[in-house]
């Protein structure tokens, strides 16, 4: 199923509420993405990571229940620091076969996603000695977007038109500004209950007055990235050719879907 | 439909909502439903939550207080629901006043422009009569019947065995519901922030004014707020028995 069909909503489906799935794999936030999701949604995570305790065997997971998720409270599924089972896929395979939900995730360049782990990784006081990040680089598992998604290079094309939105941590302010609009158009389709109401009476004040870029945080990562040799930047593009293959494809989905938009403001207009 | 019991905190202004926000946002999703997060009042009375769709792991948090936000009018359901369970915070009346006073004047001037010197605190104090019954709203003779409908009253000048009863509460409406899974995740959370520290947010800065009340005004403050003070009472015996009840004094 690509993203063209899942946009398409039976009138079964538009009885029901829409609901949010923000599937973060790259580790990165982004003080625009967050902004936007709270100031848009009441967020619920899959874990209560500020509590600590995280769970070490999946059986002591307590999944969300998806019933429960509506138009304003949107569920966001990080799996950081939980056993490797743990996926959004399998614990929740409802997200990928009922309609009423609209999975989204931001990809990032994976050797700026690793630059940023390796900022959280070099942070740790934990006294032992640090390894530069080049080595960093040599020792981190290969592909770890594709894990994440649970994809290989026999089906990675059909698992990510699986998603209702492709955002680039690059391009923040541009993937919002696409996101947005495509989360009014749906809800505006979908039947107006009070809380898909609220939340695009919340959405419209959003694009009236976005976050704008936040060129400070990336300035460390830009360092880290920028200090290594041609040779290790293509050993690690080598290591994660089909991350980079993700990439590439969630940029030029970007591209189609903010070509998209603008070609449906300009009708509107 | 969702059967789950759903936690509602009724945030009176400066009773130590803004940190219980913080701390309950740590496990839960917490729905805040204050005014100041819309264009105009018009726009927030328009959208409201559809409460109806809240779940164990849901918290829905709003100063109830206003003529346009009280919860019979807003939210009636929570009101008549008994899987709706409403708990809040009040304070020492005086404390309450002194703090929302440098609360409003935290940019130097208050919502109407008006500085500190030109409003001071004991004008304030002399004039403020019974805001925490009328947050409820309550007044002398209803104030014991209005508070029994909430299943916890806090006392934020004794907050440390506040939030021990509350959780130890929140526990107990859980652990007697059907096992939803929401209801699992909450049981599962509440063991974890049983042994968390305490945030404090939102505190205000404040000059020497609250030093050099008068015993006059204060004396007045006392005589105008009556209603209040016997809020107050009632909900330190509350939690004395809450404390005495769960063994936890």
């Amino acid at each position: 199923m690509g993203v063209a069909t899942m946009n398409q909503t039976s009138s079964l489906d538009s009885a029901r509420e829409p609901a949010l799935i923000y599937h973060a794999i790259t580790g990165i936030e982004g003080r625009e993405l967050t902004g936007f999701l709270h100031r848009v949604f009441v967020v619920v995570q899959d874990e209560n990571y500020e509590l600590g305790g995280l769970p070490t065997r999946p059986q002591e997971i307590h999944p969300i229940d998806p019933h429960t998720l509506s138009a304003i409270k949107l569920f966001t599924f990080r799996g950081h620091g939980l056993p490797r089972e743990v996926t959004l896929r399998g614990t929740y395979p409802e997200f990928f076969q009922d309609p009423r939900f609209l999975v989204m995730t931001f990809i990032a360049d994976p050797l700026r996603s690793a630059a940023h782990a390796y900022g959280w990784y070099a942070a740790q006081d934990d006294g032992r000695p640090k390894m530069s990040f080049a080595e960093f680089l040599r020792g981190r598992k290969p592909n770890l977007y594709a894990d994440a998604l649970q994809c290989r290079w026999w089906n990675w094309r059909s698992v990510l038109g699986k998603y209702f939105f492709l955002g680039v941590h690059e391009e923040s302010v541009k993937s919002l500004a696409v996101l947005g609009p495509k989360i009014e158009r749906e809800f505006a389709r979908r039947a107006q209950t009070p809380n898909v109401a609220r939340a695009r009476y919340f959405l419209g004040r959003y694009l009236a007055n976005p976050e704008t870029a936040d060129a400070e945080a990336s300035v460390e990562i830009d360092a880290r990235v920028r200090d290594l040799s041609a040779g290790e930047v293509e050993a690690f593009r080598r290591r994660n050719r089909l991350d980079y293959r993700i990439y590439e494809y969630a940029r030029r989905q970007l591209d189609r879907d903010a070509q998209a938009t603008a070609e449906m403001e300009m009708a509107a207009a | 439909m969702n059967n789950d019991p759903v936690l509602v905190f009724n945030h009176i202004p400066k009773c130590y909502g803004q940190s219980l926000r913080v701390y309950f946002r740590a496990f839960m999703a917490t729905h805040t439903d204050y005014e100041a997060g819309f264009a105009c009042a018009e726009d927030h009375r328009r959208f409201a939550y559809d409460v109806s769709t809240l779940a164990a792991d849901d918290l829905l948090i709003g100063h109830f207080t206003s003529s346009t936000m009280n919860l019979d009018e807003r939210y009636p359901e929570v009101l008549s629901n008994p899987r709706f369970r409403l708990f809040t915070f009040v304070r020492d009346p005086l404390d309450r006043q002194i703090s929302q006073y440098y609360y409003s004047f935290r940019s130097g001037r208050n919502r109407k422009g008006v500085t500190m010197e030109e409003h001071p605190l004991a004008k304030v104090l002399s004039t403020a009569s019974n805001s925490i019954a009328g947050a409820f709203p309550c007044n002398e003779e209803n104030c014991e019947e209005m508070l029994s409908r909430y299943f916890f009253v806090g006392v934020t000048d004794r907050v440390q065995e506040s939030m021990r009863v509350l959780v130890e509460r929140i526990w107990r409406i859980y652990s007697e519901a059907p096992r939803t899974r929401a209801v699992e995740r909450m049981l599962s959370s509440l063991e974890k922030v049983r042994n968390r520290g305490l945030p404090h947010e939102n505190r205000a800065k404040r000059d020497t004014q609250a030093d050099a009340v008068s015993a006059e005004v204060l004396e007045t403050f006392r005589r105008n707020n009556v209603v209040d003070y016997k809020i107050y009472q009632i909900a330190q015996r509350r939690l004395d028995a809450d404390l005495a009840e769960l063994g936890l004094a």
